[in-house]
């Protein structure tokens, strides 16, 4: 019996330096098993007029679509590389995808109007979060990477900035699959 | 000035808690036994104090206190603002303070006259708790902060040092949604910690039992009644826990297996067990060793639980911010496992004498099993809620153990357990035959199956249901069957039914407590029957304003929308009329409370003798509202039950303290 | 076998057969949408799951299960499509692995070894008592063996560190109003263009920061990344508009000659730089030329590029052009 409790006790504390080992480690989102896959098609509604927009329809342009919403901090963040992004790029080889997830179309353009637009950016509404769980979204802001063949190539989590955006980028027109990366966190 | 009174406070716990455990540890056999009464007060005064400071800086709007200006407001409710008081971390820490002083006061108390060294070093362990919680507070919890730098609303930074020139923000926070929202998430709190600090006492005891190294029962004996209390307070913890899920969550049940949820359950769990292998051990002397280890457990499992709701290394629905507590009530943890068990490994032997259960047919032969269910039960709660961890230990992947495990290990060994309870129910002390037993059993089990054709024949189809609707029944009949029995012979010699009842049930608290609280399972086990086997669903279900609409052989017609606007929420809701055959049954107010930082919807529940109808709002616009709709047959019998089992513990709890001989002298 | 018996008898054996037909006729429904939702976790949410979970997200991966279901899957095919999706991390079940099967092994074994501690505790006999060690000793030594093992547990907690330290924390968890985006972004684009001064954009990218720093009023950061472009080999339409901004920053500078020169050189890299000739025309203006503008206002409106709100602006300097010629 007491070689058992001392087993017992080992036991525990083993486990407990298992936790203490958590301690400290924030929650992560698990990597995207779509790297390598096609882009599933589905029709997008443009947010501000008619029509829609198929993210398999951009054939030999890259594709960067990214998830967002007005009462999402971070994206409030993101926003002004994505403009920059797209005004630099200028719909030139490279497209930009703005998917508005979970909100309130008001309260998406208001976001528009407040932080700017681009005029090489397409910005579209996810009817029932469709895209998002295409797409296995975890939180916003969240951005894929599909290259000129339609397949899903890099993922980025959280908060994006030029930097990030033009890496992957640039990973893409050479050919190579940058995969999956977090965003910047901005901590206070 | 608030702030500097409850600092205070704090600091006289923490002295008073070290100054009751060096003097009670610190004396030597066959020395005066030394006057407690003086740091025993000191604890008493210092929680008292801290607590009611929190509570007056709270109802005062004192914002120059970090706690109040980031967990109330001036808007905030009189009554939560009292509930803040125990609404966030730091808070919770004071009450568990004040609960942990009281438990110490009455066990001072109790024995103030018949003390001896067995209970002088129980106090000194718990005096060492006592310590341990009042450290927190004066250090990393703290809710005396005052505020240095206070933001547009609530309180960015902070100092420690209470004589500070602090700062008070215009407006504070205001708290959780969630507490706001139903008066029950004030009320839950606090019951569980009379539960978890209850839990203290019998710990306590075990190891100055485990110290003073003579063997004997008193330290089972001695806690016993704090050990009921602290058990029946856990119960309605988690029934309320588990009410307030379903009359606020909106998602149509009570119980998820949360991992803090189960935290609440594994102390629960062990306490359980502990009540029934007590008794073996002060009738029979047996399972001596084995209570130790269950008492052990179930203390460094409120403290796990703690660990686990306050530092977020599971994830939870309910997990408070990580905060610099988490790291110490881990440590607290392993210094409890490392101290209990090791006393136990290295003087279990000197106090408890080995007893034999002789019998395995014998009501001690069924405890025994109860305990072996019950601690299989308990390590696979254990081991499930804290997998997750093991996993991530050893490989870059986050796995969920969902309920779906949860439920399918607990279904059997639930099961199990109502058997064996049912047999226990009947069988005596020291020995029977199984002929015996068999007799005994035959009445009960006849009853049971016949329930069971009837429940087939009133159209239960559930297979899950059904076991559990037989397997109540046999563990409610013997109980019944006795109460008709005794009751009969009184009528017989000229008492009323009534007289009759009350006469046996006061007679014997004790045992008439104890099958109380079986009674209560066998209701609570045809609620989860009921509730669960047989219930039926239909999400979003669209309601077009005052357009009837069938929904599970009711008629539902969604009259208007209403808003109304509160200093601290919005709520928005639908008047729904439910109609069975035309005629009808309620209104419901189904809601969505818009909370600013949260949205919290809250269900309309119409209950009745033979069924639930849940209708949660999901959206609302003029025209239409989408709604959810339950429908949880004999849903009330899982609350009834649930009280009845706590009311059992207290039953028991009323009677006459017997002190009975130990069995191995 | 009396009366009595037979009845109780058969009553029992009645109850059974009605209990098992009962039982047997119970069917095992169709698949349940909320126990398929009860395995998939919420992913925006911690520790719900989709069956449990209010959020839209929640919702919305309900309405795909209830379609799924409609489609005819089985549990085990919905499963796989979200967690080919989201990974196999969101479903709420362990898999069976090594580990998973330990796991659900654990009641079957706690019950077998229970009641195998029971069976030989209710065997075991008094042994004679070990040397009795005092109390306060054993409690002293356990009191340092757990400081130490306390401390043993956190350093184990150290060596084991799973997870990926680059923590993506998702948008919803993050708040912080007080952020500075435009001086982030800004400095975001100086590292950008310091890591990437050899790609393709790099020229593009620089007049993009040039432009955010020139409408900023930060001139001498805008002619910097300005001239930075001239001095790279910049296309035409490049060259022209940093030679044309470069000129209104000397003209607010009050060196007009000296952005007369640059003005020039714009229009004569793109003769079509409406900015340029805006820029030169209000330059005219102000110099009392006023006549030499007139020309490059009418151009102007005539331009197509130029957005027709602009045009009342033109019509105005037009005006004073030739009012003051």
């Amino acid at each position: 019996m007491r070689r058992w409790t001392w087993l017992v006790i080992g036991i525990v504390v083993v486990f407990a330096g298992f936790m203490a080992g958590r301690l400290d480690l924030a929650e992560t989102i698990p990597e995207s098993p779509l790297i390598g896959s096609p882009v599933t098609d589905m029709d997008l509604p443009f947010l501000e007029g008619p029509g829609t927009v198929t993210l398999a329809d951009f054939h030999g342009s890259i594709v960067v679509a990214n998830f967002w919403a007005s009462w999402c901090t971070p994206c409030r963040e993101e926003h002004p590389a994505f403009v920059a992004a797209a005004d630099l790029y200028g719909g030139d080889g490279v497209q930009f995808v703005a998917i508005n997830h979970e909100d309130t179309e008001a309260a998406a353009i208001r976001f528009l109007d407040t932080y700017g637009r681009s005029d090489h950016q397409l910005v579209v509404r996810d009817p029932g979060s469709r895209a998002g769980i295409e797409f296995g979204v975890f939180g916003l802001p969240e951005t894929f990477f599909i290259d000129g063949d339609g397949v899903i190539v890099g993922r980025v989590a959280g908060a994006i900035d030029l930097p990030i955006l033009v890496d992957f980028i640039t990973q893409i027109q050479q050919g190579t699959t940058p995969g999956e990366r977090p965003g910047t966190v901005y901590r206070p | 000035m608030i702030a500097v009174v409850g600092l205070l406070g704090i600091v006289a716990g923490v002295v008073g808690g070290a100054w009751l455990a060096l003097t009670a540890l610190s004396h030597r056999p066959g020395r005066p036994l030394p006057d407690l009464g003086r740091p025993v007060m000191m604890l008493m005064w210092g929680s008292a104090v801290s607590m009611l400071a929190l509570v007056a800086g709270l109802v005062a709007d004192d914002f120059s206190i970090r706690y109040v200006a980031n967990h109330s407001a001036r808007s905030t409710p009189l009554v939560f603002k009292v509930a803040s008081a125990w609404g966030a971390l730091e808070g919770s820490i004071v009450l568990w303070g004040l609960v942990l002083a009281v438990a110490v006061g009455w066990s001072w108390r109790s024995r103030r006259t018949t003390a001896d060294r067995l209970d002088v070093l129980a106090l000194g362990v718990m005096g060492v708790v006592a310590v341990f919680f009042f450290g927190l507070m004066a250090t990393v919890a703290n809710p005396f902060e005052v505020c240095t730098a206070p933001a547009a609303i609530g309180c960015a930074d902070s100092s420690w040092w209470p004589f500070v020139a602090g700062e008070a923000p215009a407006e504070g926070r205001g708290p959780n949604p969630l507490l706001q929202n139903h008066i029950l998430m004030a009320i839950h709190p606090p019951m569980l910690y009379l539960g978890y600090v209850g839990l203290t006492a019998p710990f306590a005891y075990a190891i100055a039992a485990l110290l003073l190294g003579t063997p004997g029962v008193e330290w089972v004996n001695r806690t016993r009644r704090l050990t009921l209390l602290a058990w029946s307070f856990l119960t309605i913890g988690i029934l309320l826990g588990a009410w307030w899920s379903y009359e606020v969550l909106g998602w149509g049940g009570y119980w998820g297996w949360d991992p803090v949820e189960n935290a609440s359950l594994l102390p629960w769990i062990t306490a359980t067990a502990f009540l029934h292998s007590s008794a073996v051990q002060v009738r029979r002397g047996a399972l001596q060793a084995w209570n130790f280890v269950l008492v052990i457990a179930s203390f460094a499992l409120t403290i796990l639980g703690t660990f686990l709701t306050r530092s977020g290394v599971i994830t939870s629905v309910h997990s408070f911010t990580e905060s610099a507590i988490s790291p110490l009530l881990l440590g607290f943890f392993v210094v409890v496992v490392v101290v209990g068990l090791g006393l136990f490994a290295l003087r279990a032997h000197l106090v408890a004498v080995p007893g034999s259960v002789d019998r395995a047919v014998s009501r001690e032969g069924g405890l025994l099993v109860n305990n072996v269910l019950l601690s299989a039960w308990a390590l696979t709660v254990l081991i499930g809620t804290i997998y997750p961890i093991l996993v991530e230990a050893f490989a870059t992947r986050t796995v969920g153990v969902g309920r779906g495990f949860f439920d399918a290990t607990t279904l059997p060994l639930a099961f199990a357990l109502l058997l064996v309870m049912g047999f226990a129910e009947v069988a005596p002390w020291k020995q029977a035959s199984w002929t015996a037993i068999r007799t005994r059993v035959a009445g009960p089990a006849q009853a049971a199956l016949g329930v069971g054709a009837g429940a087939v024949l009133l159209g239960v189809r559930s297979r899950g249901a059904l076991v559990a609707i037989v397997l109540a029944v046999f563990v409610a009949t013997p109980p019944l069957k006795e109460l008709a029995r005794q009751g009969k012979a009184r009528v017989e010699r000229g008492a009323t039914w009534g007289s009759a009842l009350v006469g046996i049930v006061g007679r014997d608290r004790g045992y008439w407590g104890g099958m109380l609280a079986h009674l209560g399972i066998a209701v609570i086990v045809i609620g989860i029957a009921g509730s669960g086997g047989l219930a039926t669903t239909d999400r979003e279900i669209t309601l077009p304003r005052n357009q009837p609409v069938a929904v599970a052989g009711y008629t539902l017609t969604y009259e208007n929308g209403f808003t109304t606007t509160e200093p601290q929420r919005t709520v928005t809701g639908a008047r729904i009329e439910l109609r069975r055959d035309g005629d009808l049954v309620s209104v419901l107010e189904p809601t969505i409370n818009d909370y600013r930082v949260q949205a919290v919807p809250t269900p309309a529940v119409d209950t009745s003798v033979v069924r639930d109808v849940y209708v949660s709002l999901r959206s609302i616009s003029g025209d239409r509202a989408i709604v959810d709709m339950y429908v949880f047959p004999l849903q009330w019998m899982v609350w009834v039950g649930g009280f009845v089992v706590a009311a059992g513990g207290f039953w028991s709890l009323s009677g006459k303290a017997r002190v009975r001989e130990t069995a191995h002298a | 076998m009396t009366a009595r018996k037979v009845l109780s008898w058969s009553f029992t054996l009645a109850a059974v057969a009605v209990l098992g037909w009962g039982m047997l006729a119970a069917s095992s429904a169709d698949v349940d949408p909320l126990a398929v939702g009860d395995k998939i976790a919420c992913p925006k949410c911690e520790g719900e799951s989709i069956a449990s979970s209010q959020t839209p997200t929640a919702r919305a991966m309900m309405e795909v299960v209830d379609e799924r279901i409609g489609e005819g899957l089985t549990e085990r095919e919905i499963l796989d499509w979200f967690a080919a999706r989201y990974g196999p991390d969101i479903l709420l079940e362990p898999p069976l692995d090594l580990g998973g099967v330990a796991l659900w092994a654990v009641p079957v074994v706690a019950v077998a070894g229970g009641a195998f501690l029971a069976f030989r505790a209710a065997r075991v006999r008094r042994r004679p008592d070990g040397p009795a060690s005092s109390g306060r000793y054993s409690l002293v030594v356990l009191g340092a063996g757990a400081l130490v093992l306390t401390g043993l547990a956190f350093g184990i907690g150290q060596f084991v560190q799973p997870r990926a330290p680059g923590s993506a924390v998702s948008g919803n968890l993050e708040i912080d109003p007080n952020q500075d985006l435009d001086g982030v972004t800004n400095a975001e684009m100086e590292a950008v263009l310091e890591q990437f001064a050899d790609i393709p954009e790099a020229n593009r990218m620089r007049l993009a920061l040039a432009r955010r720093y020139f409408e900023e009023g930060d001139y001498s950061r805008a002619v910097a990344q300005f001239q930075l472009v001239l001095g790279n080999d910049p296309t035409p339409v490049e060259a022209s508009e940093a030679l044309g901004r470069i000129g209104w920053i000397l003209f607010a500078n009050g060196e007009a000659s000296a952005a007369e020169v640059a003005y020039l050189q714009a229009l004569d890299a793109l003769a079509t730089n409406s900015e340029a000739k805006w820029f030169y025309a209000i330059l005219l203006v102000e110099e009392d030329r006023g006549a030499e503008a007139v020309p490059l206002l009418e151009a102007l409106l005539d331009d197509e590029s130029v957005p027709a709100e602009v045009d009342d602006e033109i019509e105005r300097l037009l005006e004073t052009a030739r009012s003051g010629s």
